[in-house]
């Protein structure tokens, strides 16, 4: 698997994630002065706000190569998305230092900013921007995003006469063209119909021989064996298993088995 | 320099093409449709000039001259502080998604509904200036510092947007607040009146005559709206103090609102 690509970005395959000892915690009310009036309520009655801190990550390290395909997976609430949130920084950590060296590409949802009421064609100047492609490169890379929705002359009608499928194939020709070093990819791979979803995951192929990090949170196993090139299982917060896909998920397997029974 | 707010401002400058797409989509979704788009933001202060016309001059009995220039040049720039304030303060609880789903500058949500009405507030005071040679006060030489006094409005806006926006994430019934507060402002502020009036304002307990009488005087809209006045009605150029209130205002409101804007805008994602 050595091309040139891999060659570029990887001098002796140097680390750009670096998470040492990373923790995050959520702050779960059970009773809070949502609005002023409560809050000078509350202050008058002497109440404070009560809540308890639940920790979604606790003391993760880790460090991912360029050029890996990282899969990261574990049961709902094991904090994989929260993850991906601190590596593109819309978290920020509690304890602990994080390190991410090249340009992210966040793709935790599709169609981010789409206008219900505006052509395709304008929201994906919109989504592309907010994904952090620039409105030139958008602009050279117009046709290729069309053509890749599939959506021919519709691009030019309102995406509110767009079906839902039709939605989900202009949010992902958007994602997948824009440009970074980094790609976090949260659960967005399990759209459209068979067919599109292959052409999607050769696009993801592609970017991997191109030497692209990607880091791919997924409940479908069978996807992170086949395009991983190693995952990680999280439980509870912690990281519990490293290493290559197959071993994971074998432990992934044992560990919901033995919580079942 | 390992400064935070230059850091944050220099981000907000890369992604500047993001802000002007969400001003360009609010600002197309309004007019869409409506070749004559512009036509709505001068209906409303037409049709106030018209409320007003009636109510001071033939029910109260007060005479302002050339009152319709007189109250656009307080009315427009009111309009656009309040049109802003309104919209940018629910913005980012309306957009969680742009919060929690992908990664920004925060800043750019409020901003970008600031500046959506800062295009609509130009293109009408443009108007204002073609029409004011028909009622016989054409443009002297000090239109040339409109760009200025707009630009210091806007960034005294922008501040404004930050402050209610953030407040608004943590308590919920702000926008309640914030209409009681925009109707005391509008009229604390010499718009349909003049500020001789209230020189010699006298109340049944002077004390409260006296800090209306200030506020009337020296609020920051108030300093603006004579700004306004001077440099389109008058063409005279403002007193020394006037000058020195609308700096002290536009830097007080920038940094009051980017700093408790970034401060609170961290924990976004967690809240919203």
């Amino acid at each position: 698997m050595s091309n040139e690509g891999r060659q570029r970005n990887e001098p002796g395959g140097s680390d750009v994630i670096q998470m040492r000892s990373v923790s995050k915690k959520y702050r779960v009310y059970y009773e809070k002065s949502e609005n002023i009036k409560y809050l000078i309520i509350n202050l008058l009655k002497g109440k404070r706000d009560r809540y308890r801190d639940v920790w979604a990550l606790r003391d993760i390290t880790l460090s991912v190569k360029a050029g890996e395909t990282l899969g990261i997976i574990g049961e709902n609430g094991s904090g994989k998305s929260t993850l991906l949130k601190l590596l593109c920084r819309i978290l920020l950590a509690d304890e602990g230092h994080i390190e991410v060296n090249g340009k992210v590409a966040t793709l935790l949802e599709l169609g981010s900013g789409f206008s219900m009421e505006l052509s395709g064609r304008k929201n994906i100047f919109m989504n592309a921007s907010i994904l952090g492609l620039s409105r030139k490169e958008a602009r050279r890379r117009l046709d290729e995003i069309i053509s890749f929705s599939e959506l021919g002359d519709f691009i030019n009608a309102p995406i509110k006469s767009y079906s839902s499928g039709m939605l989900v194939r202009l949010g992902f020709a958007v994602a997948i063209n824009v440009e970074a070093d980094i790609f976090l990819i949260d659960e967005i791979l399990a759209v459209g119909d068979e067919r599109f979803q292959r052409k999607c995951l050769d696009r993801i192929r592609a970017m991997q021989r191109r030497g692209k990090t990607i880091a791919l949170v997924s409940h479908n196993l069978e996807m992170i064996q086949k395009f991983c090139s190693r995952a990680i299982l999280l439980s509870k917060g912690r990281l519990v298993a490293d290493g290559r896909p197959d071993a994971v998920i074998d432990e992934y397997r044992r560990v919901q088995r033995s919580d079942a029974g | 320099m390992k400064c935070p707010t230059f850091q944050d401002l220099k981000e907000l400058w890369l992604r500047r093409e993001v802000l002007l797409n969400l001003v360009m989509r609010d600002l197309e979704v309004k007019y869409k449709g409506s070749v004559i788009g512009i036509f709505w933001s001068l209906l409303n202060p037409l049709m106030m000039l018209l409320i007003y016309t009636i109510v001071f001059r033939y029910v109260i009995g007060m005479n302002v001259k050339n009152f319709p220039v007189f109250f656009m040049c307080g009315f427009l720039p009111w309009i656009f502080l309040s049109n802003s304030v309104t919209m940018a303060a629910p913005s980012v609880i309306n957009n969680p998604n742009l919060v929690r789903k992908v990664y920004m500058p925060k800043s750019i949500i409020p901003l970008s509904a600031m500046v959506a009405c800062l295009v609509e507030f130009v293109m009408t005071l443009i108007i204002l200036l073609l029409a004011l040679p028909f009622f016989g006060c054409a443009p002297g030489y000090l239109a040339f510092s409109l760009p200025l006094v707009v630009l210091a409005q806007a960034i005294f806006v922008g501040g404004l947007t930050l402050l209610f926006s953030a407040s608004t994430v943590h308590f919920r019934d702000v926008k309640h607040l914030l209409d009681i507060l925009l109707i005391v402002w509008f009229w604390l502020t010499p718009i349909v009146y003049p500020v001789s009036k209230v020189a010699s304002l006298k109340l049944p307990w002077p004390p409260l005559g006296d800090i209306v009488v200030w506020l009337i005087t020296y609020n920051p809209m108030s300093v603006f709206v004579c700004v306004y006045r001077a440099v389109l009605l008058q063409n005279a150029v403002p007193d020394v103090l006037t000058i020195a209130l609308v700096v002290i205002y536009t830097l007080g409101s920038a940094a009051c609102g980017w700093l408790l804007f970034a401060r609170s805008s961290a924990r976004f994602a967690e809240v919203v």
